[in-house]
């Protein structure tokens, strides 16, 4: 008899412990999209991506790849909450598009644009470059001064001195050979 | 301590390089208040696009050189496999056997104090002859020095031009 009234708990307390077992085992199959959404790239995500980035460039393209994805509103609506000084939400850091195609061709002419000045221009060699002609002028000496400043005048004479011998070379090469 | 060390060993390295020259290679500090900083000129290899080009480049050294390598930065526009768009130079000897970004380095490819400036740019040098594939540095260089080798050499030809105010 007593051992009756003691069953129905037991079995209780089994059917509910089982459920949540059940549960536990269940859950990180079911709840690992939910956690990680698979998000969805539509085909023209670079396209309006690449439309904000070129007017907003200060603006990370995975940002502005993001609020597309939530404002649902398309790239105008984001572009006025941009101009009306709203801050863009952060994406979570899951949040993956590709979007590596136009950045880098995009970022590429304009580092070689920033090209460096001349050699001629840079150490200020136009007037003998105009003067010297085919004449080479003296050697810079080779001989270790002891004075510093007689040290670094030999260093910048030879240095000017590699600079426009190399220039003759090629001056004379494109003589030599008109086809150049 | 460490820096007059460094300092003692720049200034003998410069008056080393100053007296007895490789060829078409320069080399000494810009500022000899700063032995630290150094400006070097390397005449391209003959025989190569780089031929007849003159590469300034910037060479920084640590305090406790000669045990770090310099850092080493071509100051003019460069078009090779193993120089960054920046003109920071890649090549093994300016690695310290430390660090091997790459996993490929031989040990005694790599920098030690029994290196030298005149040997790093000896090293640039060549580089510039014989490019290394295996770590591109500059990926659009090392891909047109691979499958584009004409336009390559056009590229460097003109940016030798160029350089010279040609």
């Amino acid at each position: 008899m007593a051992e009756q009234t003691l069953n129905i708990p037991q079995i209780l307390a089994f059917l509910l412990i089982a459920y949540l077992t059940i549960r536990w085992l269940r859950k990180p199959s079911s709840s690992t999209p939910a956690s990680a959404p698979q998000y969805r790239q539509t085909p023209d995500l670079m396209a309006r991506v690449d439309d904000l980035s070129a007017m907003f460039p200060q603006h990370d393209r995975r940002t502005l790849a993001w609020a597309i994805q939530q404002n649902r509103g398309g790239p105008a609506a984001i572009a006025e909450r941009i101009l009306a000084g709203h801050t863009l939400e952060r994406p979570p850091p899951t949040f993956l598009p590709n979007l590596t195609e136009r950045a880098p061709t995009t970022t590429q002419p304009a580092a070689q644009k920033s090209a460096k000045p001349d050699l001629i221009t840079r150490y200020n060699l136009k007037a003998k470059v105009d003067a010297a002609g085919e004449v080479p002028s003296e050697e810079g000496t080779k001989k270790w001064s002891q004075d510093k400043e007689e040290r670094k005048k030999s260093l910048a004479k030879r240095r000017e001195e590699m600079i426009l011998a190399a220039r003759r070379r090629l001056v004379q090469q494109d003589q030599g050979s008109p086809s150049a | 301590m460490s820096s007059s060390t460094a300092g003692k060993r720049l200034l003998k390295e410069y008056k080393a390089l100053s007296s007895d020259p490789p060829e078409g290679i320069l080399a000494g500090p810009c500022d000899e208040d700063n032995l630290f900083v150094w400006e070097a000129l390397i005449e391209g290899p003959k025989g190569t696009p780089f031929e007849n080009g003159v590469f300034p480049a910037e060479l920084r050294f640590p305090k406790d050189y000669p045990l770090a390598p310099p850092k080493m930065k071509f100051t003019v526009d460069m078009w090779h496999p193993n120089v960054y768009s920046d003109g920071t130079v890649c090549i093994s000897i300016l690695h310290a056997p430390g660090d091997d970004p790459m996993q490929y380095e031989k040990a005694s490819e790599r920098w030690s104090p029994i290196q030298s400036v005149e040997k790093i740019l000896i090293s640039v040098m060549s580089m510039l002859a014989e490019p290394n594939d295996e770590s591109p540095a500059n990926v659009d260089a090392a891909r047109q020095w691979r499958e584009d080798r004409k336009g390559y050499e056009k590229r460097v030809r003109d940016m030798v031009r160029k350089s010279l105010g040609l």
